[in-house]
C-alpha cells in the first residue's frame, strides 16, 4: 500500500536517466547475490587445481581462478560480502551520525561545538588510512571492517543532519510544538528528522558505495576477511600476480566493484535531483 | 593442462641454459638488484644477522675462509688451505697473503681469531654460537696461520665455518660498542651506505680476486609486490631479481622471446607446517599423523608452484651421502578421517591456521585439504614479527612457514628436534627423550656411516611424530636482464658463490 507522495517520488526517481541507471545497477548487483548462488552448482571455496586458471567452459561461465574455484560463483559470493558490509556500515553509521548530528543541531552551543570538532577530527584524517589502523588493531574479522568503516562514515551523516536541523529547527512547526511544550527529543524524532530524509537518503548512497570500496580497498592491502572468502579486493590482488597471462580475473572483479559502486553514485545523483529543486532539470 | 612434465623437463632446460655467453667481460656499469623482500636487512652484523636476503646482500662485502662452489664442494677462500688432525679436534688453517680489507689493511691471523672470538662471545648475539661452542681455543701460530682447537670432533665444522655468519672481519668495522652498523670486509665490493629500503656498494680496487669484480657498483633495493617486481625487470628498473611468480613460470619458461634470462633451478627451500605439540589438539601424535595423511603435497606443489616445486621427505638428494631411506608420505584422507575419529574429533577440531602474507596462497589449499578429511580450519595471515613472537610463546596451533639451507644433518636436526635448539619452536616444541639421545651421539660421532644410522632413526621416529611438516620444495627463480653476463648460482641462489656470484658477472652496456 504505497502512498500517492510515495508514488509521485517513485515515478519522479524513475523518469530521471541517471537516477534510473542507478537503480537497474544495483538491482542487477543485488539480485546475482541472492539468486545466483541458488543457481550456480559450485562451491565458491572448492578447488580443482587441474583446471586452474581455465578458460570459459565446462560450466564455468566466466572461467576459473588459480585453484581452479569458478570464478563467477566467487565473484557473486563477494558481491554478498560487499552488500552485506556495505549495508551494515551504512545502517550503524546513520542510525549513530544522524543521532550525533542531530543533538549537535538542535542542542547547539557547547554540545554542538565539541561534538562537531570530533567529527571533523575524523574526517581530517584520510578515511582509508583510519580504517586500514582500526582493522590492523583489532584483526579481520567483519566486525572489525564493519566498526572500522562505520568510524569512517559516522561523520558524513553527522555534519550533513546537523546542517539540516539547524535549518529546519527554525521553521513554524518546530517553533509550534515548542511552544506547546512538546520534549526536545520528540520535536527531534518526531518533526524535525522525518523532514530531513531528502538528504539522508542521498547521503546514504554515497555512504554506501564508500564502504563497499573500503572493503575492497582494505582486502586489496591485505587486511579484508581472512581467505578463502571470496572478497573483491582480494581477488583483484591475487590477479595482479596473473595479469599478463589471464587477466580476465583482475577485469571481472575490477568490473564487479566498478559497476557496484557507480551503480550506488548514479542512484544518489539521481536522488539529489530528484530531491533538490534548485538543480531539477528537464530530463 | 599436462604442467608436471613440462616444468620438469623445462627447469632443466632453463637452468642449462643460463650459463656462458661469448665475448671478454667489460667493466663498469651498475647492477641493480631487486629482492622479494619488504626489508633488505635486519643488520650489518654478519654474526648476528638472519634470513637469505641479509646474507646475499652482507656476501658481497665479507668473506670467510671457505666457500662452495656450485656442486656445493668446500672451496678454500681467505684460507688457502687447511689440515685436520687424526682425532679430527684440530684444525690448521694457512691463511691467502696478501688479502686486503676494505680500509687497506692487510689480513692476518688475529684477525681470523677476532672474528672467531667474537662469534663465541655471548654478548655478540650470534645465533650461531651454540654450533660453535665446541670450540675450545684459537690460536695464532704466526702471522698467516691459525690453528682451531676442537673439545671434541665436531663433523660439520667446515660447514659451520663457510657461511656468510663466519666473515672474517677487521677490529675496526666495531662500533665502540662493539656492534656493526658499518660492516667492512675483505669482499668483492664494499658498503656504501646501507638501510631497509636500499643498500648501495662500490667495487673494493684492492680485491685479492685479480680482475673481479667487474661492475663498478651495486644497488640492492626491496620490490616484494610480485607484479612490480616482474615490471621493474622488464623497464630495466633493476637488471636481476630474486624469484619470479611461480604462476607465471608455465607461460614465461618455454618462451624464448620473453626478453630477459631466467633461471628455474631445484632450491633447498621447503615449505613447512608446524604443528604446536605442546597444545592440544596437536599435543595428540593421532592428529598431527592426519593432517599428515591429508594434505596431498602433489596436489600442492602443483596448486602453488604451477609443478616447478618438487615433492620430497628430507633436504639431501638422491645419490648425496646423507640421502636417508623412506618415501614422502602420500595423502590417505580416509585413514586421516579415521585416525581424527580415533583421537576423539568427529566434528572437529576448529583449528586456525597461520602465516604471514607470503604463504596465504598455501594456506589456501592446505584448508581446503585439511576441512576434507573433518578439520574445521580458518586462516589467520598477520605479519612474521607478530606471527614469530607468538610462535616462540607457543601460542598457536598451526603454522606454515619455510626452511632451508642445512647440508650437515646436525643442522637440520638438532635446530629443530632438540628441546634446547635454537628453531624448537618450528618443530612446536617437539620433545623425545630418544631422539635427544640420538641427536647428542651423533653429533660428537666421528665415523659418518654410524652418525648416519643415528640420524636413519632420528628420520624414522620424526616421521611417526610429525611434530612438522615438510609439505613441498620450491623451485628457485632468479630473472636477468638480457645485458647482465656470464650470471651463475647455486640452488640456494647464493650470490657470493666461489664461482658465480655478482663478482664475476659483467653488464653489456
Amino acid at each position: 500500500m504505497l502512498s500517492s507522495e510515495t508514488k509521485a517520488l517513485g515515478l519522479r526517481i524513475l523518469r530521471n536517466r541517471l537516477a534510473f541507471i542507478g537503480v537497474a545497477l544495483v538491482l542487477l548487483v543485488v539480485a546475482a547475490a541472492l539468486v545466483l548462488p541458488l543457481v550456480l552448482p559450485w562451491d565458491p571455496n572448492g578447488m580443482d587445481i587441474d583446471n586452474a586458471l581455465g578458460a570459459p567452459g565446462n560450466g564455468h561461465w566466466l572461467g576459473t581462478d588459480q585453484f581452479g574455484r569458478d570464478l563467477l560463483t566467487r565473484l557473486v559470493y563477494g558481491a554478498g560480502i560487499s552488500l552485506q558490509v556495505g549495508l551494515l556500515v551504512t545502517l550503524c553509521s546513520l542510525v549513530l551520525g544522524v543521532a550525533l548530528g542531530g543533538t549537535a543541531g538542535y542542542a547547539g552551543g557547547a554540545t554542538d561545538a565539541s561534538l562537531m570538532r570530533a567529527m571533523d577530527a575524523l574526517l581530517a584524517f584520510p578515511g582509508l588510512l583510519l580504517a586500514l589502523a582500526l582493522v590492523a588493531a583489532l584483526g579481520d574479522s567483519l566486525w572489525a571492517i564493519v566498526l572500522a568503516l562505520t568510524i569512517v562514515g559516522i561523520p558524513r551523516f553527522a555534519r550533513v543532519v546537523r546542517a539540516t536541523v539547524l535549518q529546519r529547527k527554525e521553521e513554524d512547526y518546530v517553533l509550534a510544538a515548542r511552544a506547546l511544550g512538546k520534549r526536545p527529543v520528540k520535536i527531534l524524532v518526531q518533526d524535525i528528522l522525518p523532514n530531513c530524509s531528502g538528504p539522508i537518503l542521498i547521503q546514504t548512497t554515497l555512504v554506501f558505495p564508500g564502504a563497499v570500496l573500503g572493503e575492497a580497498a582494505l582486502s586489496f592491502l591485505g587486511l579484508g576477511l581472512p581467505p578463502p572468502a571470496p572478497s573483491w579486493g582480494r581477488m583483484l590482488q591475487e590477479a595482479t600476480t596473473v595479469m599478463e597471462i589471464a587477466p580476465s580475473i583482475a577485469i571481472y572483479s575490477g568490473l564487479a566493484i566498478f559497476v557496484t559502486v557507480l551503480g550506488f553514485n548514479f542512484l544518489g545523483d539521481g536522488l539529489r535531483d530528484v530531491f533538490d529543486p534548485r538543480t531539477a532539470r528537464q530530463n | 593442462m599436462k604442467l608436471k612434465h613440462l616444468a620438469a623437463s623445462l627447469a632443466l632446460v632453463a637452468a642449462a641454459a643460463s650459463a656462458q655467453s661469448p665475448g671478454a667481460p667489460k667493466n663498469g656499469g651498475t647492477l641493480k638488484v631487486g629482492l622479494e623482500t619488504s626489508s633488505l636487512t635486519n643488520g650489518f652484523d654478519p654474526a648476528v644477522i638472519q634470513g637469505d636476503s641479509t646474507g646475499w646482500i652482507l656476501g658481497q662485502i665479507a668473506e670467510g675462509l671457505l666457500n662452495r662452489d656450485l656442486k656445493g664442494d668446500f672451496v678454500p677462500w681467505l684460507a688457502q688451505s687447511w689440515t685436520v688432525s687424526k682425532d679430527k679436534r684440530v684444525y690448521t688453517f694457512k691463511l691467502r697473503q696478501g688479502v686486503k680489507f676494505h680500509n687497506g689493511r692487510v689480513m692476518t691471523a688475529g684477525d681470523v681469531k677476532f672474528s672467531l672470538d667474537r662469534m663465541l662471545d655471548p654478548k655478540t648475539g650470534s645465533r650461531r654460537r651454540g654450533e660453535l661452542s665446541v670450540i675450545d681455543k684459537i690460536e695464532v701460530v704466526d702471522a698467516n696461520t691459525v690453528t682451531v682447537h676442537l673439545k671434541e670432533s665436531f663433523a660439520p665444522f667446515l660447514t659451520t665455518l663457510s657461511g656468510v655468519w663466519a666473515a672474517i672481519i677487521p677490529k675496526e668495522t666495531l662500533n665502540p660498542d662493539g656492534t656493526i652498523t658499518h660492516l667492512i670486509g675483505t669482499g668483492p665490493f664494499a658498503l656504501t651506505e646501507g638501510s631497509k629500503e636500499r643498500v648501495t656498494m662500490k667495487k673494493f680496487e684492492g680485491y685479492w680476486r685479480k680482475g673481479e669484480p667487474y661492475i663498478d657498483s651495486l644497488t640492492f633495493l626491496p620490490v616484494p609486490d610480485d607484479a612490480a617486481r616482474m615490471t621493474a625487470l622488464r623497464t630495466g628498473a633493476v637488471d636481476l631479481i630474486t624469484s619470479v611468480p611461480n604462476q607465471l613460470l608455465p607461460a614465461l619458461a618455454p618462451n624464448k622471446s620473453r626478453g630477459f634470462e631466467l633461471l628455474v633451478a631445484p632450491s633447498a627451500v621447503w615449505h613447512t607446517a608446524i604443528m604446536n605439540t605442546t597444545k592440544p589438539p596437536f599435543n595428540d601424535p593421532r592428529v598431527r599423523q592426519a593432517a599428515n595423511l591429508a594434505i596431498d603435497r602433489n596436489m600442492l606443489v602443483q596448486a602453488l608452484t604451477s609443478g616447478f616445486g618438487r615433492v620430497d621427505n628430507q633436504n639431501w638428494e638422491k645419490g648425496s651421502f646423507w640421502r636417508l631411506e623412506g618415501d614422502p608420505v602420500k595423502s590417505n584422507p580416509a585413514k586421516a578421517k579415521a585416525l581424527l575419529a580415533e583421537a576423539g574429533f568427529k566434528n572437529g577440531p576448529p583449528i586456525t591456521i597461520e602465516c604471514k602474507p607470503e604463504y596465504r596462497r598455501d594456506a589456501q589449499v592446505i584448508q581446503s585439504q585439511l576441512n576434507a578429511v573433518g578439520f574445521q580450519a580458518t586462516i589467520r595471515v598477520s605479519d612474521w614479527v607478530a606471527l614469530n613472537q607468538r610462535m616462540k610463546a607457543y601460542n598457536f596451533q598451526f603454522a606454515i612457514s619455510a626452511a632451508s639451507g642445512y647440508n650437515d644433518p646436525d643442522f637440520r636436526f638438532s635446530r629443530f628436534y632438540l628441546k634446547a635448539g635454537p628453531a624448537n619452536y618450528l618443530a612446536g616444541g617437539y620433545e623425545n627423550p630418544k631422539v635427544t639421545e640420538l641427536l647428542n651421539a651423533a653429533r660428537v660421532e666421528s665415523d659418518p656411516l654410524k652418525r648416519k644410522e643415528s640420524y636413519q632413526q632420528v628420520f624414522d621416529i620424526i616421521g611417526r611424530d610429525v611434530p612438522s611438516l615438510m609439505l613441498f620444495f620450491e623451485p628457485r627463480t632468479l630473472a636477468w636482464r638480457e645485458e647482465l653476463k656470464d650470471f651463475n648460482t647455486n640452488a640456494d641462489g647464493d650470490l657470493s658463490i666461489a664461482d658465480g656470484g655478482l663478482a664475476k658477472t659483467w653488464l653489456n652496456r
